[in-house]
């Protein structure tokens, strides 16, 4: 919920306001409407296709360690909850 | 770890009217708190929450300060206050100025935008292009500069708001540089509002909220402003699409905080969490239900009901309000240590918004006193607060012992926004059977998905 990836800028395209990252390793076109100041190398954090700050290199790789670490419970009980429920309510 | 964050799967068979919702959201995202200190986790929660990150940090800070029995002091309080404020105006800029603005903007357009961005890479099915928009940049580092602007009397969202000097004296120095810092956070507060003047309103906020106090008044302010939300009102009144996803489904001013933590610390908890009800019924949080009270928003629901133009009569009546509270924020004095009577009555007095509820802030008169109480060994705690984000209401609860947090829980907007028997449920259902379809049916079903606005990617499909 309400979660923001961190992702790495490849390459800015000033004309267009757009940048190419690199989220988990794949290429995503982002918009950088808002931010200012963004370059190559930076961190940003995206959020359904904007990159919505920069965040410094120790606090990406925390935040994507907490992100693994979400995967593994999504992962181990996703013969579980929430969907589960969520389709027995209906 | 191709999608942490899910998505929403809307779809819409367009001949029998049927939605069907599906969230594949990580709605047990908090587990990775349990296990770490209550400090730990009011450090990084807003880190990984970071869409709403200062609503997050204020009712994660509020629940493990319900928890362990510490009470912040009033000035800090209010920073939080302000600082949910202040995301609430870059949250409702950003959908009036990039969200809405996108929406509305009919198939061939949109078709015309999309082929200028896929020269220039290919863009994946959850990534659009956007507007060419330099003012959310502003408001963006607006924000950010509030956000990150120090306290002069402790950090807003650490637990207990510590005081900088454990003794209470504020040294000469330390009142010196923090009267600084106040004055930088009341300057980029009052930019922001400047921003909203601006880009939204084109008039004080305070003035706004005054004279656009019905439908017939938003109208003519329609007319005679340039500014983007006022040619959202224009074209929804020019198309007569005002009423557009109106519905049965009732906004909540507040969630009834006590009840829902109940709810959560009983054995249907993973089930309120993922399909919130409440009293056998969803509700919708969020504008709609805070601003319903405002002439404004009352006039639109008694004429059109909850559809498109109330929704956003909702939003500029919050960014109105939101706005004028941080034009007319004062540099903050030094903090009132707790315990002190100059505490109780700063507390009792402060103007703190109601952006951010928790146990102890909303019974003053039950107040004890300072400092952590962690109980007994083993025991275990459970705190609970509630903050109102730009989306609507966010609750957290947390169980402690042992001075380490052994559950957390929480209870987002887009949960009851986005039930599968909500109110973007209901509304959807209620364009599909109003005689649209095709590429009409998606750009009105877009349209009401932003009013209400989930915050997490969908895919919508229209069959």
């Amino acid at each position: 919920m309400c979660l923001a990836i961190p992702a790495q800028i490849l390459e800015i395209d000033p004309a267009a306001d757009t940048a190419i990252v690199s989220l988990s390793g794949v290429r995503r076109p982002v918009s950088l409407a808002l931010i200012n100041d963004a370059e190559a190398g930076d961190y940003v954090l995206v959020h359904v296709g904007y990159a919505l700050n920069k965040i410094s290199a120790d606090e990406a790789e925390r935040t994507l360690a907490m992100m693994r670490e979400i995967g593994e419970f999504e992962q181990s009980d996703d013969a579980l909850l929430p969907e589960q429920n969520a389709e027995d309510k209906r | 770890m191709s999608d942490p964050g899910g998505n929403l799967e809307i779809r819409i068979d367009g001949a029998t009217g049927a939605v069907s919702i599906r969230s594949t959201r990580a709605l047990s995202a908090a587990r990775v708190f349990v296990g770490k200190s209550p400090d730990a986790v009011v450090r990084q929660l807003p880190m990984l929450f970071s869409l709403c990150g200062t609503a997050q940090a204020a009712a994660c800070v509020g629940a493990c300060e319900d928890a362990l029995g510490m009470i912040a002091p009033a000035a800090t309080l209010r920073r939080r206050e302000r600082l949910v404020q202040a995301e609430t105006v870059k949250e409702h800029l950003w959908r009036l100025l990039l969200d809405w603005p996108q929406a509305i903007t009919r198939d061939d357009e949109r078709a015309a935008r999309a082929g200028a961005a896929a020269s220039s890479s290919a863009a994946p099915s959850l990534i659009y292009p956007h507007p060419q928009t330099p003012a959310m940049a502003q408001v963006m580092q607006c924000f950010l500069r509030a956000r990150h602007q120090p306290a002069s009397h402790s950090e807003p969202f650490r637990l207990g708001a510590r005081v900088v000097d454990a003794s209470g004296a504020i040294t000469p120095t330390v009142v010196g540089s923090g009267l600084a810092a106040e004055a930088t956070f009341a300057t980029a507060c009052g930019d922001l509002a400047a921003l909203v003047r601006e880009h939204a309103l084109q008039t004080a906020p305070a003035d706004w909220l005054a004279t656009v106090n019905a439908t017939e008044a938003l109208l003519r302010w329609a007319d005679t402003t340039p500014a983007p939300p006022a040619q959202l009102v224009r074209t929804l009144v020019a198309e007569g699409r005002a009423d557009c996803g109106a519905n049965a489904v009732k906004s909540l001013a507040a969630l009834p905080m006590e009840d829902l933590a109940q709810g959560l610390a009983g054995a249907d908890a993973v089930a309120l969490i993922a399909v919130p009800q409440w009293q056998g019924r969803c509700w919708e949080t969020g504008p709609l239900g805070r601003a319903a009270r405002h002439p404004l928003v009352a006039d639109v629901l008694a004429e059109f009901g909850n559809g498109l133009l109330a929704h956003l009569a909702a939003l500029l009546v919050e960014l109105a309000k939101a706005a004028a509270i941080l034009e007319s924020a004062e540099p903050e004095a030094p903090a009132t240590r707790p315990g002190d009577a100059a505490y109780r009555a700063e507390r009792a007095n402060a103007d703190l918004g109601g952006a951010v509820h928790t146990r102890v802030a909303d019974n003053l008169d039950t107040e004890t006193d300072t400092a952590a109480d962690t109980g007994n060994a083993g025991a275990i705690t459970s705190g609970v607060a509630l903050a109102e984000a730009a989306r609507g209401a966010l609750l957290h609860r947390v169980e402690i012992a042992d001075a380490v947090v052994q559950r957390y829980q929480i209870l987002a907007p887009t949960e009851w926004n986005f039930h599968p028997e909500g109110v973007v449920a209901q509304g959807l259902a209620g364009i599909a059977h109003s005689g649209v379809g095709g590429a009409e049916l998606e750009r009105l079903a877009r349209l009401y998905i932003t009013a209400v606005d989930p915050c997490v990617a969908y895919r919508l499909s229209v069959s």
